[in-house]
C-alpha cells in the first residue's frame, strides 16, 4: 500500500511536469501580446520593448520556462502580469468562492442524487423511476447558463427570495453567505443530479439482481435494509468514479457558472487572466486545476479499497 | 454440541405437526411457455427432523416450490391455488412484513452457488448476526456469541478467524457452511436447501450433507433438499419426492423408491447416475502423442515490488497420452489439474519440464512457433453457457478456427454441417443462436466447434459438471463414441469419480499439485492405494445406489 502510494505520488509529479510544459507552450502560442495589451493602444514600440524586458519575455523561450519552472518546484507561481500581485496570492484570494461553490454543489447532488437514483432502481419501471429518470434525460440536456438565468428570473427577479449575483464570505455572515450561494449551486446541480442519478440507478439494478440480494430477503430483512446494506454499498463503485469526475469537472468548469452570477472565484480570474495575455496567472491556475484533477482520481482509487475489499493495489 | 438457542420458535411446539405443510399447490407460468402451469397439484409434507429431497430434471419446478414456500417467488410466476404452512403459518396470502418476520427466524434457505449466495462486501460474521440483528433484540455482544456458535455448529473449526473474514477469503465449503451457520442459527422450523453442494467437490460435498443431515437431527429441523442427482438423494433423503413437469409422479420412502422405483421418471433419474464401476475395455495401442516430463508451474506471487513465495500450482507432472486413449486427471479444486491441462495446451507456459505433443517439444515455444501445432490440440470448457459467444450464429462460432486456418468457408460450412451428425444435432442448428439452446445441446456445440480443426488431441475441462445428471450420461456418451470413431486421443479433467469411470481407460489422481497414483481405471478404481485417493472414493455420493459400483 504504501509501495503503491509511493508510486503514484511519482506519478502525479509526471503528470504535472508534463501539463505544465503544455501549457506554457500553449499561452505562449495564442495570439496577442501581454506587454501590448499593458502598455495600452497609445504605447510606442519602444514603451511595448521595455515592458517585454521589465517581464523578462524578450529573454529565450528555454530559460523562461527553466526559471518558471524552478520557481514553481519551491511554490512561487511568479507574479502576474496584469494584477501586479503574485499569483499564488491571487489564487488564495480566489479559491474560498469556488470551493465554496464546488462542495455545495456536490454535497447537494450527491444527497439528492443517490436516493432518487436507488429509489428509481428498486420500483423500477414503475412511475417514480419513469419521472426521474425523464427529468434526469431534461437535466443533462439543457446547459448551465440558461437553467442559471431561468433560477434568477424565478427566485431573484420574480419572488425576489434571493439576491440576483454577487458573493459575500463566510466571515461576513452566514446568511449572506448562504443566500448568495443558492441560486448558482441550484443551477450547477441540475446536471450533476441527473448524471449521478442515472449511474446510481444503473449500478443498483445490477446489484439487486445479484444472488446475495436474494439470501439478504431470504434471511428476513425489510426493504430498506436490503436496498442501503447489500445493494447500494454494491453499486458504489461507478457511483464514486462519477462523483469524483464530477467534481473535478466542477472545480475546472465553474468559468461559465461565475461569470453567469458574478462569483468572485477561480473561474473568473481564468477568464480574466487569459482575456490580459496574463502568463504567469493562466499558467499557475491550470497548474492548480490539474493538480485538483490528479488528486481527486487518487482519492477516487482510495475510495474504491475502501468500499470493495477484493480490490488490492 | 451448544445449547439450543432460546426459541424463536416455541420450545414446546407439537412435534406431530409438519415443519412444512404443502397442500395442492398450483404455480401459473407467463403465457407462452412450453407449458401452463409450473407446478400442478403438488402435495409434499416435510416433518420436524427429516429430510425430505425433492428430485427432478432442472425445469420441473422444484426451485419454484422452494421459492415459493419461502414467499419469494419471482412476480413473473403466480400461486394460483392451494396452500403452504411452515409451522402452523400460512404463506400463500401473507403480507410482506409478516414473510419478512419469518424468513430466516422460522423457515431459511442455502442456495446453489456459495460463492455469489454472499454479499461479497460484508464480513462473514457480520452476515451471519444480520440475522439475529433482523429478528431478535440482542446486543451487539450476545449477537456476536450466538454468530460464533452458529459458525462452530456448522462444522467451522476456527470460527473467530471465518467470523472476521470476506466471503473471498475463504474455500467454497466454507462459504456454504457460513451460508448453513446464517439459516441455522435462529433454529427455523424449515430448511431449504436449494441443491446446496452442486458446485462443491466430492470430499466437501460429502461433509456439506452430512452437516445437513446432523443439524435436522440434533434441531428437529425438517429439511427441504432439492437436487437433480440421486447418488444424493441415497445420501441423504428420508423421503424422496420426484417430480416431472410439475407434477408429484412419485413419492415414499427412501429405500423403497430406490429399490423399487415405480415411475418412468425416477428410474431414468436414477439410472442416469453413472456406475462407479468401469466397464472392461481393451488396452490402447495407439502411438503416444502427448508426452509431459516433469512439469511444474509457479506463479510469481502478485506485486513486483513485494517479495512473497511463488505459488505452486503443479510440480514435476509426467503423462502420457496416446492416439484413442481417454486419460482421466482426476483431483478436487485447487490440486492442480488445471493448471497442467492449461500447460498441456500451452495456454500457460510451464516453469520447468517438456510437453512433446506429437513428438515436437511444446514446452517453451514461442507464439508463431506454436500456431500451426495449435490446431493439432483443441479444449473443451466446463461452462458452456458462458464458452460461446452470445451475439454470434453456432455455425459462425464453428467455422471461426478452420476460417483462420486459411480453410475455404464453403469446404468449413461442409465440414459444420457434418460435424452437426456428429453430434447429434440438426443442421439448421447452425443458423441459430446459443441462447436457443439447452446446457446439454450447447456442450454438443462446444464439442463440435472444438472438433472443427480436427484436433488429434481433445482436452476436456470438466465437461460435464455444469449439467444436469440426466444429460451428463449423453455428453459423456457422445465424447465416448467420437474418441472411438475419429482415433482421438482425449485429456478429461475432472473431479467426479463416476464420470472418470464411465470413459477413461486410464486415470490419474492429483493431489496438491502432484500426481499421487495413476494406472488403468480398472485397477485404481478397484485396488486404490493412496490414502488421498481413498479419501476421494468414500465421499462419492450414493454408493448404496444399485449401480453405484
Amino acid at each position: 500500500m504504501l509501495i503503491y502510494a509511493a508510486r503514484r505520488v511519482a506519478a502525479t509529479i509526471i503528470v504535472l511536469a508534463i501539463v505544465a510544459v503544455v501549457v506554457f507552450a500553449l499561452v505562449r502560442m495564442a495570439p496577442g501580446d501581454p506587454a501590448a495589451i499593458i502598455a495600452g493602444p497609445a504605447a510606442t514600440t519602444r514603451d511595448v520593448a521595455a515592458i517585454r524586458a521589465e517581464l523578462g519575455l524578450d529573454r529565450p523561450l528555454v530559460v523562461q520556462f527553466a526559471t518558471w519552472l524552478a520557481h514553481v518546484a519551491r511554490g512561487d507561481l511568479g507574479q502576474s502580469f496584469f494584477f501586479h500581485q503574485p499569483v499564488t496570492a491571487l489564487i488564495a484570494a480566489r479559491v474560498g468562492p469556488t470551493l465554496a461553490l464546488a462542495l455545495a454543489t456536490m454535497v447537494l447532488s450527491v444527497l439528492v442524487a443517490v436516493p432518487l437514483g436507488a429509489i428509481a432502481a428498486w420500483k423500477h419501471g414503475g412511475v417514480v423511476d419513469r419521472i426521474v429518470m425523464g427529468v434526469a434525460v431534461a437535466g443533462f440536456s439543457v446547459p448551465v447558463f440558461v437553467t442559471g438565468y431561468a433560477l434568477v428570473w424565478w427566485l431573484a427577479v420574480d419572488l425576489a427570495w434571493l439576491p440576483v449575483q454577487g458573493y459575500q464570505p463566510l466571515a461576513e455572515g452566514v446568511a449572506g453567505f448562504v443566500s448568495h450561494l443558492v441560486l448558482p449551486t441550484l443551477a450547477l446541480s441540475v446536471v450533476h443530479v441527473a448524471l449521478i442519478a442515472r449511474i446510481t440507478r444503473a449500478s443498483t439494478l445490477d446489484a439487486l439482481s445479484e444472488d446475495f440480494i436474494r439470501t439478504a430477503r431470504a434471511k428476513g430483512l425489510r426493504g430498506p435494509a436490503i436496498l442501503v446494506r447489500h445493494a447500494l454499498r454494491n453499486a458504489a463503485v461507478p457511483v464514486v468514479t462519477v462523483i469524483g469526475l464530477g467534481f473535478a469537472l466542477l472545480v475546472g468548469g465553474v468559468v461559465v457558472t461565475e461569470s453567469v452570477f458574478a462569483i468572485p472565484g477561480l473561474g473568473r480570474l481564468t477568464v480574466d487572466a487569459v482575456l490580459a495575455r496574463d502568463y504567469p496567472t493562466v499558467q499557475g491556475v491550470i497548474l492548480l486545476f490539474a493538480l485538483v484533477y490528479v488528486l481527486l482520481n487518487l482519492a477516487i482509487d482510495v475510495a474504491y479499497l475502501w468500499l470493495d475489499p477484493r480490490i488490492r493495489y | 454440541m451448544h445449547t439450543r438457542p432460546p426459541a424463536e420458535r416455541d420450545p414446546s411446539r407439537d412435534d406431530a405437526r409438519a415443519a412444512l405443510s404443502i397442500g395442492d399447490l398450483t404455480i401459473a407460468l407467463p403465457p407462452g411457455g412450453d407449458r401452463d402451469l409450473a407446478v400442478d397439484g403438488v402435495v409434499l409434507n416435510v416433518a420436524p427432523g427429516e429430510v425430505v429431497c425433492l428430485v427432478g430434471e432442472s425445469g420441473s419446478g422444484k426451485s419454484a416450490i422452494a421459492l415459493a414456500a419461502m414467499g419469494l417467488l419471482p412476480p413473473a410466476l403466480r400461486i394460483t391455488g392451494g396452500s403452504i404452512e411452515v409451522d402452523g403459518e400460512a404463506i400463500v396470502g401473507a403480507t410482506e412484513p409478516r414473510l419478512a418476520t419469518l424468513r430466516g427466524a422460522r423457515m431459511a434457505m442455502v442456495f446453489q452457488e456459495p460463492a455469489t449466495a454472499l454479499n461479497p462486501l460484508m464480513r462473514c460474521g457480520a452476515q451471519v448476526e444480520e440475522v439475529i440483528a433482523a429478528h431478535t433484540r440482542d446486543d451487539a455482544g450476545a449477537r456476536r456469541a450466538r454468530a460464533l456458535a452458529a459458525l462452530a455448529d456448522a462444522g467451522i473449526g476456527d470460527p473467530a478467524r471465518i467470523h472476521a473474514a470476506w466471503p473471498h477469503e475463504i474455500s467454497g465449503g466454507e462459504r456454504q457452511r457460513v451460508m448453513i451457520a446464517m439459516a441455522q442459527v435462529l433454529a427455523p422450523a424449515v430448511l431449504i436447501a436449494d441443491e446446496p453442494t452442486s458446485a462443491l467437490d466430492v470430499t466437501t460435498q460429502a461433509q456439506i450433507l452430512g452437516l445437513v443431515r446432523r443439524l435436522a437431527r440434533e434441531r428437529a429441523t425438517g429439511v427441504l433438499f432439492i437436487t437433480h442427482d440421486f447418488a444424493v438423494v441415497a445420501d441423504i433423503a428420508d423421503r424422496i419426492v420426484v417430480l416431472e413437469r410439475g407434477r408429484v409422479v412419485e413419492s415414499g420412502e427412501r429405500d423403497r423408491v430406490l429399490r423399487d422405483p415405480q415411475h418412468a421418471a425416477t428410474r431414468a433419474l436414477i439410472a442416469a447416475v453413472p456406475g462407479l464401476d468401469p466397464p472392461p475395455r481393451a488396452a490402447v495401442a495407439g502411438a503416444r502423442i502427448v508426452v509431459a516430463r516433469g512439469v511444474s508451474k509457479a506463479w510469481p506471487a502478485r506485486g513486483a515490488w513485494t517479495r512473497r513465495a511463488p505459488v505452486i500450482a503443479c510440480t514435476d507432472v509426467d503423462l502420457e497420452l496416446r492416439r484413442g486413449e481417454a486419460l482421466g486427471l482426476i483431483g478436487e479444486s485447487g490440486s492442480g489439474k488445471t493448471t497442467v491441462a492449461r500447460a498441456i495446451a500451452r495456454l500457460i507456459e510451464p516453469s520447468a519440464g517438456a510437453i512433446e505433443l506429437d513428438g515436437v517439444d511444446i514446452a517453451r515455444m514461442g507464439p508463431s512457433a506454436l500456431r500451426p501445432l495449435r490446431r493439432k490440440l483443441q479444449v473443451v470448457f466446463q461452462d458452456p453457457y458462458r464458452s460461446l459467444d452470445p451475439r454470434r450464429r453456432v455455425g459462425e462460432s464453428i467455422v471461426e478456427g478452420p476460417l483462420n486456418y486459411g480453410v475455404s468457408r464453403a469446404s468449413a460450412m461442409a465440414r459444420a454441417r457434418e460435424l452437426m451428425t456428429l453430434v447429434h444435432l440438426p443442421e439448421r442448428a447452425l443458423a441459430r443462436y446459443p441462447h436457443e439452446f439447452s446446457g446439454g445441446q450447447r456442450q454438443r456445440l462446444c464439442i463440435a466447434r472444438a472438433l472443427a480443426l480436427e484436433p488429434e488431441v481433445l482436452i476436456a475441462d470438466e465437461p460435464v459438471s455444469a449439467l444436469d445428471v440426466s444429460v451428463q450420461a449423453r455428453v459423456l456418451a457422445l465424447l465416448a463414441e467420437i474418441r472411438d470413431r475419429m482415433k482421438l486421443a482425449m485429456l478429461l479433467i475432472t473431479h467426479d469419480l463416476r464420470v472418470a469411470a464411465q470413459i477413461c481407460d486410464r486415470v490419474a489422481v492429483m493431489h496438491e499439485g502432484r500426481i499421487v497414483e495413476s494406472g488403468d481405471t480398472r485397477e485404481v478404481f478397484a485396488h486404490p492405494v493412496h490414502p488421498w485417493t481413498r479419501a476421494l472414493f468414500a465421499a462419492v455420493p450414493g454408493r448404496g445406489l444399485a449401480n453405484g459400483g
